[in-house]
């Protein structure tokens, strides 16, 4: 099965070369990063290819006023022509022309353009701008066309669209495509607690795409949002955190999940773990035979010894059900001292 | 996947060799260096077609200059 990332991949590049996604279907079979080097590629080649007659283009808006220019754009020259231009144009001249170009029509060139060329020219865009196209691109559900862009736009310009964009859904889909990584934890870091909150609510709660991309770009992120994010799904209602737990266990992402709940508070674990869903007996073996399987026990066994006696008595039984290495590994957690990795 | 494919995808490619594509088949690299062909010609034709059309949106007075730096 084709990851988020490889999707994302192909849709960018089947949009390089004009053609729908299914007929690069069979690119699927390589790894994301060798499909963003081919896009790269393939990108530079069509813009080498004709870059005389884009730079014609460029030096003749020099002769016309921006309104004409606008005119032009949208009825003769087309968003794919024209997002090839962006990177060519001062900045300043850019934004006086996106100044008169319908919003229909940026958003549609946002789709062509390649953002790194053009990062001068999204840069110097103006916020009010920038959110109105982002609300037609979030209309539109173009989510990895708004990833793209998270690295050219400044705090203030993201925190803006943010602020426009009230669906948290919307924000977590944009943010699954968001390639860098550090980038990402640093607009974590934007937005307000209740608001983080929700997003891993809507992520546990929403739809069996959602809570596994989620779990991927929860461990995908730095160390300290990453910690941020584990507690804060341990703080949510129960009824949430069931269904968090219950999303785990159906998709098998245990071991997805076991790097989340190591990160959490001690506090956060002990309330997790006695959690009767939990106490489960087929969703507490799926749990013990991932520790086993990704060799968390160290980090993660402690945890047993932060149940309540039934729950310990439960999974003893658990263990010795899957074979006598397993009664041997529990047994020895639950003589050492409960020190889960996490800390308050 | 044979030599002369690949120099062909890299010929659409710019010139530059393209990443570790051994998990595509013969048929497959054939394919994705049409695409690439086709894009190029699809471009060229597109900006052809947008300079003659956006000749017919300039002022007669100011047609002269734009299209000697367009169509020179």
């Amino acid at each position: 099965m084709s990851t988020l990332a490889q999707r994302a991949e192909v849709l960018k590049l089947a949009r390089v070369l004009g053609v729908p996604p299914s007929q690069l279907e069979y690119l699927h079979k390589l790894d994301a990063n060798v499909i963003r080097r081919l896009r790269e590629q393939a990108s530079a080649a069509l813009f080498d290819a004709d870059r005389k007659l884009f730079q014609r283009v460029a030096a003749a808006t020099r002769l016309l006023p921006a309104p004409l220019i606008a005119i032009i754009a949208e009825k003769a020259i087309g968003p794919l022509l024209c997002a090839r231009t962006t990177g060519l144009l001062p900045p300043e001249r850019a934004v006086e022309i996106s100044k008169r170009l319908k919003t229909g029509f940026l958003a549609d060139l946002c789709l062509e353009l390649d953002p790194r060329p053009a990062s001068d020219v999204i840069a110097a865009m103006p916020v009010g701008r920038v959110v109105e196209v982002s609300r037609e691109l979030a209309r539109r559900k173009e989510y990895i066309t708004m990833a793209r862009f998270v690295d050219c736009l400044d705090d203030h310009a993201i925190r803006a669209v943010m602020e426009d964009l009230r669906d948290d859904e919307v924000l977590l889909r944009i943010g699954f495509f968001v390639e860098d990584k550090q980038r990402l934890g640093d607009i974590l870091d934007l937005l307000p607690r209740e608001r983080l909150l929700n997003i891993v609510r809507v992520a546990a709660g929403g739809d069996a795409e959602l809570w596994p991309e989620a779990l991927a770009m929860i461990n995908s992120i730095e160390e300290p949002q990453r910690r941020q994010m584990a507690n804060l799904a341990a703080e949510l209602e129960e009824a949430a955190i069931v269904r968090m737990i219950e999303s785990t266990q159906v998709q098998g992402l245990w071991p997805a999940m076991l790097p989340v709940v190591s990160m959490m508070t001690i506090d956060s674990q002990r309330r997790l773990i006695n959690l009767p869903v939990l106490q489960n007996e087929a969703v507490l073996a799926a749990f013990i035979q991932a520790v086993d399987s990704a060799d968390l026990w160290t980090q993660l066994l402690p945890l047993v010894a932060l149940m309540d006696n039934a729950g310990q008595a439960r999974a003893a039984r658990i263990a010795e059900s899957q074979g006598l290495k397993m009664a041997a590994r529990l047994t020895e957690s639950l003589r050492a001292p409960a020190k889960p990795a996490a800390h308050a | 996947m044979s030599e002369k494919q690949l120099a062909a995808l890299a010929k659409e490619l710019g010139g530059k060799s393209p990443p570790d594509l051994s998990a595509l088949n013969m048929a497959e690299i054939e394919s994705l260096t049409q695409s690439l062909r086709r894009a190029r010609r699809a471009q060229q034709e597109q900006l052809q077609r947008a300079f003659e059309s956006a000749l017919g949106h300039i002022p007669m007075l100011l047609r002269g200059p734009v299209r000697k730096i367009l169509l020179p």
